[in-house]
């Protein structure tokens, strides 16, 4: 236990360069953590809160060191209607439900399931987050005054302009410097837009323990569980795909199961401490390991620079204007957004892209990451086998009189390829004999063994012999548990030319 | 086929290390690995505090990070190239011919536990390269927590091995210690003293002939002591007067969480011992 999880070099392999990330994420996080609260709809110290509980608590109990977890969009916009028709205290219970679910999921190590996700559908994923929190922002840009819109343009000027200024530009983060340029200007022309204090409570005090306040009952338990099921799946699914983004930047890896575990950990506590579900951010993440962020210390420092900031400065962010988060969170989600992938569509295979816009269309519809994602699984599947069902073949010969004929199958066949199977026999075709040889088949499924059997019994029916060779190990493959044919010459005996 | 493993960094202590390596192979007869580790820092020094992200901002980073994590590899690749370069003509020139080189990414406790398997001992510099003096070398702990073959700690200059000084406390590590160093052609014609250190003298007496017994067994005869006192401070000064080349131990036989709050022996000795140590886990 002490081994595992109090690594000395996971912590201060970096001191230095975390001490800095962790304070720039923290700034970051502060407007990132009041925006996906008003997605919820939630008084913004809820996602505070959240922010700083998971990101303490994550920074012990993860598997990915420096990867960045808090209150996210991913997950504020599965809890919508929760919030809108049970209330703040039912957001408490399922958050401890989904951190259940989560634990639950790392002891099963569900995390290797994640190889089932392809490429295309992580791509989707992170594209259809982006437009979510691009699509989140809106409301505040309908209905106002110019004033609004300007102010935005103003602050997404000074966000990607500011690094552009020689030293003080890579010195300072320019998503600060917007906030405290755009909240000054604000203040001091008294001009009349909307600020954070309109949107709800600020934390005032830090975070206090306590018991969601609802009827301990069934019906309660029915009204979380369907939530905190979408949401454990979701904050898995964005947490283990920031976690491959991490390890691609930063060339280390991470442990998937021990990540499951501590996401769930991490929400057991921000649901006891009023806030809310969270995961992993890839945006965060992003700038964290591009501020120079790589151990736990960053994001542990992170969390408590967040809370001292939140707790100490309540009245400032009071007056904060919603543009310049607005013009914060815009940035987010262009920086989270795979622009590369817009570029490969012509590149790419056609199945590939549909599988991708598929995740993106049905997850911006839905406004659920998971169904996004299952659906693009599933999409991509089906691809998967079409493709695979395409490698299989048959040669047919006939002896010297032209009475026993022979059809040689060569390939895979499955329950895509079973029909083709089938068709391959010319049953008006009248013959003495039909060998039907196998040898070279690898049958993985019932679909196939049935396929096989109706073309055996078709022929018999018209008068046919059948003869099959090789079928015991053509059917070798239908067996389900291949983890005893892990070993290679265990493939070779089920896949090799028999 | 079992090999000895010699861990060379370019630290002070290279040469040394690769001396014992040469003497403990010429002993056993064993064909002498050179290793030189890669480590990567998998940290950065440019640090960007913009805290921004735009188009592609992910890709940049990463090509930016690729590229300079790749210069600093070749670097050091470069550098682990000469070292053991000229380390294999230093050993081939004190006669020991059969002497390979390897080069492996990673943390060098990484690259010596794939490596154990194959290893009958593995000889490391105590002070890393980079280190201070009253430092122990980074990652040792963990290292030898981890590895399970015997490590030669080398901490000074090279010295012939012709006395060894064994702690010994009656544990099951001790007895293994004293298994291991019975039987190896190591320790071969060398003058050995056991040493208990103990309030009561008379569980001392007991445990150090019970020890005497075992090498008795072999025809071996040793030299025992009775000390009392800090086991770290009176085993060093008893190896300080009696001249003793070697130090031979049980390493971290407690858990890491009873180090944690009290303190290992181990870690201890390796801070204070002037001499090598030879580590059984």
């Amino acid at each position: 236990m002490v081994k595992t999880y109090f690594k000395k070099d996971e912590w201060l392999g970096n001191v230095k360069n975390d001490a800095l990330a962790g304070m720039v994420v923290a700034l970051a996080l502060i407007p990132e953590a009041i925006a996906f609260s008003i997605i919820a709809g939630v008084d913004p110290k809820v996602g505070l809160y959240a922010s700083f509980c998971i990101a303490v608590v994550i920074a012990f109990v993860g598997g990915r060191p420096g990867m960045i977890s808090a209150a996210t969009g991913a997950m504020a916009l599965v809890m919508v209607t929760l919030v809108k028709d049970y209330g703040l205290q039912y957001l408490f219970a399922a958050t401890l439900l989904t951190g259940v679910f989560q634990i639950i999921a790392g002891f099963l190590q569900l995390g290797r399931f994640m190889s089932f996700v392809p490429r295309a559908v992580v791509v989707g994923f992170v594209n259809a987050l982006a437009i979510l929190i691009f699509m989140a922002q809106l409301p505040e840009l309908t209905n106002v005054t110019w004033h609004v819109y300007a102010l935005t343009a103003m602050g997404l000027g000074i966000i990607y302009l500011f690094p552009y200024v020689p030293k003080l530009g890579s010195l300072l983060p320019s998503p600060l410097v917007t906030i405290v340029v755009l909240t000054i200007f604000v203040y001091f022309m008294g001009i009349d837009v909307r600020t954070v204090g309109d949107m709800g409570e600020l934390p005032s005090t830090l975070p206090i323990f306590l018991l969601p306040d609802i009827p301990m009952n069934i019906e309660t338990l029915m009204i979380i569980l369907p939530y905190s099921a979408s949401l454990a799946v979701v904050g898995l699914l964005e947490s283990l795909m920031t976690s491959t983004i991490v390890d691609d930047l930063t060339d280390t890896s991470s442990d998937n199961n021990r990540e499951c575990k501590g996401q769930g950990i991490a929400n057991i506590f921000s649901g006891f401490m009023g806030g809310m579900a969270g995961c992993a951010m890839i945006g965060q993440s992003v700038i964290n390991i591009k501020s120079g962020g790589r151990k736990r210390l960053s994001t542990l420092l992170a969390g408590i620079y967040l809370l001292l900031m939140v707790v100490f400065l309540s009245d400032i962010l009071n007056v904060i204007p919603m543009a310049a988060l607005v013009a914060v969170m815009i940035m987010v989600s262009i920086g989270t957004f795979d622009w590369a992938s817009i570029k490969k569509l012509k590149s790419l295979p056609l199945s590939t892209n549909l599988v991708m816009l598929t995740t993106v269309i049905v997850t911006v519809y839905t406004h659920n990451l998971a169904h996004g994602v299952f659906s693009g699984v599933l999409l991509a599947s089906l691809f998967f086998a079409n493709k695979i069902s395409h490698f299989m073949y048959s040669e047919t010969s006939y002896n010297e009189n032209n009475t026993v004929k022979t059809y040689k199958f060569i390939g895979q066949v499955f329950f895509n390829s079973a029909d083709k199977f089938y068709k391959t026999f010319d049953f008006k075709e009248v013959v003495d004999k039909v060998v039907i040889d196998l040898t070279r088949a690898h049958f993985w499924d019932i679909s196939a063994v049935y396929a096989l059997d109706k073309a055996v019994i078709k022929l018999r029916r018209e008068g046919t012999d059948v003869e099959i060779i090789g079928q015991n190990e053509a059917s070798s493959t239908v067996i389900d548990r291949f983890g005893i044919h892990d070993k290679p010459e265990e493939i070779e005996k089920v896949m090799g030319g028999h | 086929m079992e090999k000895i493993l010699v861990c060379v960094d370019g630290s002070k202590l290279s040469h040394a290390v690769c001396d014992y390596g040469i003497s403990i192979a010429k002993k056993l007869d064993l064909p002498l690995i050179l290793l030189n580790v890669v480590e990567h820092s998998h940290t950065t020094k440019k640090v960007n505090l913009s805290g921004n992200i735009g188009l592609g901002s992910k890709e940049d980073l990463l090509d930016e990070l690729v590229n300079e994590e790749m210069s600093e590899s070749k670097q050091l690749i470069a550098k682990g190239k000469t070292i053991l370069k000229h380390m294999q003509e230093y050993v081939k020139s004190q006669g020991q011919e059969n002497c390979f080189t390897l080069q492996r990414h990673g943390t060098l406790y990484e690259t010596l536990d794939d490596l154990s398997q194959d290893l009958k001992i593995a000889i490391i510099g105590l002070k890393g390269e980079d280190s201070g003096e009253n430092q122990i070398g980074s990652h040792i702990e963990e290292l030898i927590r981890t590895i399970n073959i015997p490590i030669l700690l080398v901490n000074g200059e090279f010295k012939q091995i012709e006395s060894i000084l064994m702690a010994y406390d009656g544990s099951d590590y001790a007895n293994k210690v004293i298994k291991e160093t019975k039987q190896s052609p190591i320790f071969t014609d060398v003058k050995r003293h056991i040493v208990n250190v103990n309030k009561d003298t008379t569980i001392s007496n007991k445990l150090l002939s019970e020890a005497k017994a075992l090498f008795a067994k072999a025809n071996i005869e040793v030299q025992t002591a009775a000390l009392s006192g800090d086991s770290v401070d009176e085993l060093i000064k008893y190896q300080a007067e009696n001249n003793l080349d070697v130090i031979a131990m049980g390493a971290y036989s407690h858990n890491r969480f009873r180090s944690v709050i009290f303190g290992s022996f181990t870690t201890q000795m390796l801070q204070k011992s002037k001499k090598p140590l030879f580590l059984f886990r």
